[in-house]
This record gives C-alpha cells, sequence and structure tokens, in this order.
C-alpha cells in the first residue's frame, strides 16, 4: 500500500464549496492556489459538493491518476462526511491513515462570515497544518478482538426488562441488574395505563415472569454496577450485591416471618401510605418470588428466624462482588418523581389530603394501602371533591423547565378512574395546557373532558390551605379563561409531578456516558441514533433518555436491543490502532508512563514499557508524561504536532 | 515582519467536549475571531508543555487550550486534570523566562458551551493584542 515510509509525499488536497456554505465566505480558488505551493502537494482541486458521487469520484480518480499517496480534504465536518471521504480514500487504494479532514465550514465559514479574507487565511493554515501532519502519517492495521456475546442490562423496569427478553430471545445470554429486591420498575406501581385503561399489573406481571424463567436471563436483585472496564465488545463490570438474607429457593412465602418481625416502617411501594415490616414481601406479584429483610431496619432479633419453617433466612448474609464480562450495556435506570416536598405551596408534607400522582395510582388499586377506596387520608372519610394539579414541578424555571410528557394523560386517566369509584364526586384539573399527543391520546383526553364531573379549568394553582375549622382544603388559583379567580373546597388534592432521571451519576461516569443539564443521558443524536451513547457499544431505553410514556419506552428499548444484537452477532470487534507505541531503545524503563495511563494500558517487563493494544485508548497522556521520548502517538507523534504548529506559523 | 502584524493564536482542543463544543458554535453560526486556529488532540493531556514552547518559538503569540469540563469527567478519566497541572507548571517556567504567562490560557469546556467557546476565543484573541506579537515569524 502506497504510503510507506521514505517515500516521498505526494499529496492532493481537495476542498468543497458545500454549496455556499463554504464558497459564500471562504475564497475556495485562492484556497486552491495557496495549497498547490505547499511542500508534498502535486494535485488541488474544488468542487460544489465534494460529498456527492462525483465529488467522492474525483477524489477516487486522483489517487489513481496523481499516484496520490496522501488526501487532505477540506470540508464540513468529521462528524459529519469523515467516514464518507475515509471510503472513498480507501476506493482509490489508500489507506484511511494517509487521509485528513480539515473542518472549513463550522471552524471556518459558519463562524467567520464577519471577515471573508481572514477566514480564507484561516482555512488555508488549516489545509497547511493539516497537509504537513500527513506527511508522516504512517498506515497501521486494525486492532482486531472477539466480541463477549453476553449483553448486560441495568434497571429490571419495563424497559429494562423488554430489553433482556428481546436479547435473550435473540439467543443472547443477558445480565440483568436490579437494584431494588424486586424488577417491575415504576409500572408496577401504577393502576391502569392510558388511552386504553388496561391493567398495568395485568400487562407487566407476565413479562415479569418471562424474565425470571428464561434460560438465557441472570437476574441480579439488590444489585447495583460499582465498576465498568473495557470498552466496545468487551467490558468487565462489576455487581455489588447486597444480601437479601432469605433463600429465594427456600422461601415459600408463608409469611411467617413478616407476622414474628417487630419492626414496622413506612411502605416505599406505595410511597409511605401503608407499612410493612423489616422482612417483607414487596408486593404479591415480585420477581424473584421471595422475601426480603430490610438491612437498614432490620434489628437483627432474629424472631423471622424461629419463624421461618423451611430455614430460609440467614442474618449473617454479606454482600457479595459478581464479576461478569459482556459485549454490551443498555442502561435502563428509569426515572424518580420529582420530589412533591420541593412544592410546599401546594401543600403536600403540610396536609395529608395533599397526595402526589404516585400515591393516589396506589389508592385507586385494589390491593393498595387503602383497598381501592378514594379517602381523605386525614380521616378516612370518602373523597367526593378531588383537585389535580398539573405540571407540579413541570415547565417551570424554579423547578423544571422542561415538559414531563406523561402527566396530562395520567390525569386524564386518574380523574377517569376516580369518576369510576365515586360517580357523584367532582374532579378538577387545573392545566397550563394539556399535551396529547400520540396515538389514540387526544381521543383519550377529550373522553375524560366530556366525562360529567371531570371540570378542566386552565390556570394554575396559587396555593391551598385549610381555613380554620374547616376538615377541608381550600385551592386558590385563577381560571385564565374567565378571568376570574377560583376558590375550590377540596378533599383530596393529587399533585401530577414531573419526572426526573434516576440516573445516578457515578454510574454515569463508570460508563463514561454524557447526561444533559438535567441529568438525563445523552444520546448522539437525536432523529438518527436515539438509543446509541457516545461510549461504543452502550445504549440506552426508557425515561433515563428522556421523559417517556410506557409505549415509547418499551419501542426504544426494543431499538436498543436491537442495536446491541448487531454488534454481539458479529465475531469480533475492530478498533482504531492509533494507540501508544514504545521505542524500546530509549525506554529506560522509569514507569512514569504506566502510572499516568487511566487504562493500565501500560507494562514494565524486563525494564521497558510494553503497551497493551486493546487496552490503550489513544489518549496520548503517557507520551507528553515520558521524561526521555521513548513514548510516541501513532499518527500524532510530537514531531506531527509540532510540524502543524509550524505550518500554522510560517504560511504565508 | 514588523511588531504590526496582528496577532495569530493557536487553539488546542480535546476533541469531545471543547471540540464538539466549537463545531457547535458552527453550526449555530456564533462568530469568533479568525486570529485562532485551532487542533484537535484526542485530549489536552496528549499536549506536551514543549509544544506550547515550540509554538511560541515559531511566532505564535498565544495558546488556548481547550479541555474538558468538569475535571473527573473527562472522556480518558484524568486527562484534563493531568493537563491542567503541565499547563500549570508551564506557566510559571515561562514568566522565569520572560514569557508573560497570560499568553497560554486553559479553560473548560462541555459541549452545549458553544458560545462561551467562541467568548473566550475573542477575549483571548482581545488578550494577545494587548501583549502585541511575540516575535516575528518565521525565524526559529
Amino acid at each position: 500500500m502506497a504510503g510507506g515510509e521514505g517515500e516521498k509525499p505526494r499529496i492532493g488536497v481537495f476542498v468543497c464549496h458545500c454549496g455556499t456554505n463554504i464558497a459564500g465566505v471562504v475564497d475556495v480558488k485562492k484556497v486552491v492556489e495557496e495549497v498547490s505551493k505547499l511542500p508534498g502537494v502535486v494535485h488541488a482541486e474544488d468542487y460544489v459538493y465534494m460529498c456527492s458521487q462525483i465529488g467522492q469520484q474525483k477524489i477516487i480518480d486522483a489517487i489513481r491518476e496523481k499516484k496520490l499517496n496522501g488526501v487532505v480534504v477540506a470540508a464540513c465536518t468529521p462528524s459529519l462526511h469523515g467516514e464518507t471521504f475515509a471510503k472513498a480514500v480507501e476506493h482509490g487504494g489508500l489507506s484511511r491513515h494517509r487521509y485528513e479532514f480539515v473542518s472549513i465550514r463550522e471552524y471556518v465559514s459558519w463562524v467567520h462570515w464577519h471577515d471573508r479574507k481572514k477566514a480564507t487565511e484561516k482555512a488555508i493554515r488549516e489545509i497547511a497544518a493539516a497537509v504537513a501532519k500527513l506527511a508522516d502519517n504512517k498506515v497501521y492495521e486494525p486492532i482486531r478482538r472477539a466480541v463477549k456475546k453476553k449483553a448486560l442490562v441495568i434497571g429490571g423496569g419495563i424497559a429494562g426488562m423488554t430489553a433482556a427478553v428481546d436479547l435473550a430471545n435473540a439467543g443472547i445470554p443477558v445480565v440483568l441488574v436490579e437494584k431494588s429486591p424486586t424488577i417491575g420498575g415504576r409500572m408496577i406501581q401504577l393502576s391502569m395505563t392510558f388511552p386504553t385503561l388496561d391493567c398495568a399489573q395485568c400487562t407487566i406481571t407476565p413479562k415479569m415472569a418471562e424474565v425470571a424463567n428464561h434460560p438465557n436471563i441472570k437476574l441480579y436483585t439488590l444489585s447495583e454496577v460499582i465498576d465498568v472496564e473495557g470498552h466496545v465488545g468487551n467490558y468487565k463490570v462489576k455487581i455489588l450485591q447486597h444480601p437479601r438474607m432469605v433463600d429465594i429457593d427456600e422461601c415459600r412465602l408463608c409469611g411467617f416471618c413478616e407476622r414474628a418481625c417487630p419492626v414496622e416502617v413506612p411502605n416505599e411501594f406505595n410511597r409511605g401510605l401503608g407499612k410493612r415490616k423489616a422482612i417483607y414481601l414487596p408486593f404479591a406479584q415480585a420477581v424473584p418470588s421471595a422475601y426480603v429483610i430490610d438491612a437498614e431496619h432490620c434489628t437483627r432479633c432474629g424472631l423471622c428466624v424461629r419463624a421461618c419453617p423451611v430455614d430460609a433466612i440467614n442474618l449473617d448474609e454479606k454482600e457479595r462482588i459478581i464479576e461478569e464480562e459482556v459485549g454490551s450495556i443498555i442502561v435502563a435506570t428509569g426515572f424518580d418523581i420529582y420530589p412533591p416536598e420541593n412544592l410546599p405551596e401546594y401543600g403536600y408534607g403540610i396536609y395529608k389530603d395533599v397526595v402526589d400522582a404516585l400515591q393516589f395510582e396506589q389508592m385507586i388499586v385494589p390491593s393498595g394501602p387503602t383497598r381501592g377506596r378514594i379517602v381523605r387520608l386525614s380521616d378516612g372519610k370518602p373523597a367526593k371533591t378531588v383537585v389535580f394539579i398539573q405540571c407540579a414541578g413541570s415547565r417551570d424555571v424554579n423547578h423544571l423547565p422542561y415538559c414531563s410528557k406523561i402527566c396530562c394523560m395520567y390525569t386524564a386517566k386518574q380523574a377517569m378512574l376516580y369518576k369510576m369509584k365515586v360517580p357523584d364526586g367532582k374532579a378538577y384539573i387545573f392545566y397550563i395546557d394539556v399535551r396529547a399527543a400520540g396515538k389514540g391520546y387526544e381521543e383519550f383526553y377529550k373522553k375524560a373532558q366530556m366525562t360529567p364531573g371531570i371540570h378542566y379549568v386552565r390556570g394554575r394553582v396559587s396555593r391551598v390551605y385549610r381555613e380554620p375549622g374547616d376538615d377541608r382544603l381550600t385551592v386558590e388559583g385563577v381560571d385564565t379563561l374567565s378571568g376570574k379567580l377560583v376558590k375550590i373546597k377540596a378533599d383530596l388534592v393529587v399533585l401530577a409531578v414531573g419526572i426526573v432521571p434516576r440516573l445516578d451519576p457515578e454510574l454515569a461516569s463508570k460508563l463514561k456516558i454524557a447526561v444533559d443539564e438535567y441529568g438525563f443521558a445523552q444520546e448522539v443524536h437525536p432523529k438518527l441514533k436515539p438509543v446509541e451513547t457516545e461510549v461504543g457499544g452502550v445504549f440506552v431505553a426508557g425515561a433515563v433518555q428522556g421523559p417517556k410514556d410506557i409505549s415509547e419506552s418499551v419501542a426504544q428499548a426494543s431499538a436498543a436491543a436491537a442495536k446491541a444484537m448487531q454488534l454481539l452477532v458479529k465475531d469480533y470487534v475492530e478498533k482504531e490502532p492509533l494507540i501508544a507505541e514504545v521505542d524500546e531503545e530509549r525506554c529506560d524503563g522509569c514507569g512514569i508512563c504506566a502510572s499516568t495511563c487511566p487504562y493500565e494500558a501500560i507494562k514494565i517487563e524486563n525494564g521497558k514499557a510494553h503497551v497493551t493494544p486493546i487496552l490503550c485508548e489513544g489518549c496520548g497522556m503517557c507520551v507528553s508524561a515520558c521524561p526521555v521520548g521513548a513514548m510516541e502517538l501513532r499518527n500524532l507523534t510530537d514531531k506531527q504536532i509540532t510540524n502543524m504548529v509550524k505550518a500554522i506559523a510560517r504560511w504565508p | 515582519m514588523s511588531g504590526e502584524r496582528d496577532v495569530l493564536v493557536i487553539g488546542f482542543l480535546s476533541r469531545w467536549c471543547a471540540g464538539i463544543a466549537a463545531e457547535t458554535a458552527g453550526v449555530n453560526r456564533i462568530k469568533y475571531s479568525p486570529n485562532i486556529v485551532f487542533i484537535n488532540l484526542p485530549c489536552v493531556s496528549r499536549l506536551n508543555p514543549s509544544h506550547v514552547v515550540d509554538a511560541f518559538l515559531n511566532g505564535i503569540d498565544g495558546v488556548l487550550i481547550g479541555g474538558c469540563l468538569p475535571p473527573g469527567n473527562c472522556h480518558y478519566k484524568t486527562g484534563n486534570f493531568k493537563a491542567f497541572k503541565r499547563m500549570y507548571l508551564l506557566k510559571k517556567l515561562m514568566a522565569q523566562f520572560g514569557v508573560e504567562p497570560e499568553r497560554v490560557k486553559m479553560d473548560w469546556f462541555v459541549t452545549p458551551q458553544y458560545e462561551k467557546i467562541a467568548r473566550v476565543a475573542d477575549s483571548f484573541v482581545e488578550e494577545i493584542r494587548r501583549l502585541g506579537p511575540v516575535m516575528s515569524r518565521g525565524e526559529a
């Protein structure tokens, strides 16, 4: 292949107009004229759309006709067309390492449109730098490594379960890690789902059973990912499993332990509306189907141990660390509700009769803490008037600037369900505007709106308070359609709280995935790469990436599973070979490089540094740390950086 | 050439956050001074202080180093922090050699801060204009 050592550089420069995007600011003819004079350049041309078939063919033809051994393309940006031209260069018979991309659109014409002369000069300097660098680029073979045909899914909610089952059905072993004692996520806490009013539990429990029984799924509950090493196709993951203290195979769900347990604490499953013991079953359909001890509240009194007829309880069980090797990771850690405590103006935490939407869901569920009755929590009397406050926290610069997307629909659903339970009750819904985009959603909202006894009030609530001597709450707000102040006496106030991502920043940084300003996982491209992250082989699914309802979460989970499959069906992954290299003659084995390397990719053996190619990420940190100049980064050597600087400085 | 020539600044960017921020500045058509030419590196920790010295010897008037924010959230775990330490020491050394340490500026960017990269580029070029050209170009 051309471009070997000692060969004289024969470089072609191709300057794209990008229509008028570049040519409207940069004098491309002048650029071509000037870069033709650069040492090593034997060919330079410009074309209106270099990325077009004709433009690419120009590159291919020039490589063959002018016997080029290097190509510089000056065009938009490498993230858009870096790969396009790399393929064209390879098509022409050159290695992609004999090609450099110069961004003269994003870095020049689009930011220097106010000074055409200087923009043109800057474009020339950039190209000169690339030409100077390219002269010393060498050709390297890609590094190959076998793919671990196994996937890790973090989060056992509807998104995580869907992704896990999809992968498992394709024959790929899956490790599913769930933080809580059971899978099921948020969906299992819901009563019915919009817009069909299906029972949420009936919809999700078959999926949970499928996860539990699937031969390809290994489920770790009470577990969290504490360490991630490696890269696409080969991740080493450490999972910390907290002690359950109950043997899931032995437990017969008889419940003797629960009756014996003297410790009572608020039940997180129904957001503290009910109580549970320190040994408990999270809910009837929990998977794994076994009791669990809440280590934080257990007093180790031992009463449950004595009560258990099958000796399933071991209070001395210790946490353990499990190591797994996987090729791909799907992050589906879901969401939390926006803490309603942050909204004191709505009386949450002050009045018992103000609940959040998830608590209200639990009041609707027949097996819930109120046995399915909608009552005032303060005195247990039936709630005849319920006020729903939408956008509780969402679309509010003081709380969450974004729309949480699901609240309009779940409020419509909750109002309808309330009316089914309390036919003579009144429901008032305060809203900013109703967002019902989705299949069947608008119709569902209309149905709620038309239901007698459900009143939509357009406006915001200013405060919720109790007047002295009144057993009901007063909701004060404004109806912006009539322009009048409204005061409603309510038995129950339901806050349609927004959603926040449930992505531990530490986990995000271990996975090296980016998060946005609100803490949602950042996808690579909102439209074209919605489940991919910046990190190869790591995908996102569900509400961790942004507010989503169940249907969207499931769709995204299947998409993430499909992306993981694309990777896992391959036998090997190829890795960019532009890594650090040791000059053994210069190396004196001091080991500074090894201590600098964040990937433990450098070992000192027999007094010399050795780079493990598959571990090296090519950051170059060791290169600039080496005191004797024995370390180099392939195709970005010290000499190349200096030559680039010189080329920029010396033109014209 | 004389001292009247306009200044020329090189900006070394880490190609992850800082590089993407610069690209996004382009997409949003945020104008900034054309006197700065960027070189994208895998990580600013690839930068050897000698490259900065080389730049000055070749007549570059200022060097901006754009790393990723925040320290500890580096794509390469610790690269931004290591780069910071190296450049901190370099600036101390520059003062001893009689070169204004202000000619080296290190700043940090996250991807959404594309306006910041333009703002920093502009203010840095202004600062270098105030200091004037480092020496005539192309003699080293």
